[in-house]
Order: C-alpha cells, then sequence, then structure tokens
C-alpha cells in the first residue's frame, strides 16, 4: 500500500491550525469548524493518492474544506427556507449594536458579510493567496474573486463606520499583534 | 475605490483576527485522528 509519506502526514498536521481558523471563519462556530477540518483530513487522506506532490498542499486543503462547507451551508440554507420561507439572519448582531473598533467588533462585522465575499477576503487578505489561487479554490473566475473582496472591504468599512482619519489612524497594539501573529504562523 | 489608508487598515485588522485563531491551541483530537489513520492504513 502506498501510504502518505511522514513528511506528508506532518504537512497535514502542519496545515491544522490555518484550516482552523478558515473552517471557523467560514461558519463562526468552533465546534462547526472542527467537524469541518475532521471531515477534511479524513478525506484528505483517502484522496493523497490524487494528490500531485511538490504542488500546493495548503491550496488542496482549503478546497476540500470550503466545498464541504458550501455544499453543507447550501442544505442548510434550503432546510432553513423551507422551513420559515424565508433566510434567517446569520447573526443576531445588527450593525448599529456595533460599538467603537475593536478587535471583537472586527469578527462581528467579518461574520455579516456573505460567506462569498467573506471566504474571498480571507483566502487572499489572510491567508496570502492570490488571486488565480484564490480563484482555484473557490472554483471561480479571477475577476469573480476581485470583486468580491473589493465588495467585502466596502462592506466591512460601511460596518464599521470606517470615514474619519480618527477612526483608522495608527495602531500600534494591531500592528504588534499582527507582527507577532505572522511569526507564530505556520507557512 | 476605497481610500488606501481604510485598505491597509482593514487588512491590518484582518491579519490580526485571523492571526489570533491560527495561534489557538490545535486540540489533540486532530493528532490522534492522524495516528488513527496511519493505523488504518498500515493494517491493510
Amino acid at each position: 500500500v502506498n501510504g502518505p509519506s511522514p513528511s506528508l502526514r506532518d504537512e497535514l498536521m502542519a496545515a491544522i491550525p490555518n484550516l482552523r481558523a478558515f473552517a471557523m471563519s467560514l461558519c463562526g462556530n468552533t465546534a462547526r469548524a472542527d467537524d469541518l477540518v475532521q471531515e477534511t483530513l479524513v478525506r484528505a487522506w483517502s484522496k493523497l493518492q490524487s494528490f500531485e506532490e511538490g504542488t500546493n498542499l495548503k491550496a488542496w486543503l482549503f478546497t476540500i474544506l470550503r466545498n464541504l462547507f458550501f455544499s453543507e451551508h447550501r442544505k442548510r440554507r434550503r432546510e432553513v427556507e423551507d422551513a420559515d420561507g424565508h433566510l434567517s439572519a446569520q447573526l443576531a448582531v445588527h450593525p448599529e449594536q456595533l460599538g467603537h473598533m475593536d478587535m471583537l467588533d472586527f469578527r462581528v462585522a467579518l461574520l455579516q458579510l456573505p460567506t462569498d465575499q467573506r471566504e474571498a477576503l480571507i483566502l487572499v487578505g489572510a491567508e496570502g493567496f492570490s488571486y488565480e489561487e484564490a480563484a482555484v479554490i473557490s472554483g471561480c473566475a479571477v475577476g469573480t474573486i476581485k470583486s468580491r473582496v473589493n465588495r467585502a472591504r466596502v462592506r466591512l468599512t460601511d460596518l464599521l463606520g470606517l470615514q474619519s482619519v480618527d477612526d483608522y489612524g495608527p495602531d500600534h497594539t494591531s500592528e504588534a499583534i499582527v507582527a507577532q501573529g505572522a511569526s507564530a504562523r505556520p507557512k | 475605490m476605497l481610500d488606501q489608508a481604510i485598505q491597509k487598515h482593514l487588512g491590518r485588522k484582518l491579519q490580526a483576527t485571523y492571526n489570533d485563531l491560527v495561534s489557538q491551541p490545535v486540540p489533540d483530537k486532530f493528532r490522534q485522528l492522524l495516528d488513527e489513520l496511519e493505523r488504518q492504513e498500515k493494517k491493510q
């Protein structure tokens, strides 16, 4: 049997923090995110033969995870629509309740974005995939990714009430966090 | 087009928020899962 080489197993292991962060960003729920990651790992393991070594393992894993998420998401949405005749609000928090800018508010604002926009923004803005890579992962055109990212930014600006210079002036605390996070982030 | 400063600010916030998620400790069940998958494969 051609099992995955030890290095591939380690690579799967190393990808887990990013897969969890991506899953949590998509569904906004830790338990569901962990289920998604678990399912992704099982799927990836059974399909490792179809993975071409030397290509981007992380992108491949992200593709599996988002496909699992969106097929479940569509199913759930249909169920909700069938039951209620309309979509339930994704979050119980309204934009008016968003207070001043801090990390929690940003997270709440992020979860208010339509899922496809949030996905595009995370892939490009947080994970650092190129527009081309993000398009392959999401199975859509590069232009679609670009427009989703752009719409996400506009919507976030709106949700966070960013207008004046004071609102987005130098923020040394978050810069320190970015620097710290970047070094802790497995590549 | 969005103001460049706003875009930069959003980028930083996004990365800080996301890196916060990435740096959360990984539950041990994932390592156990990979161990189990490996074990099953060796049995075959």
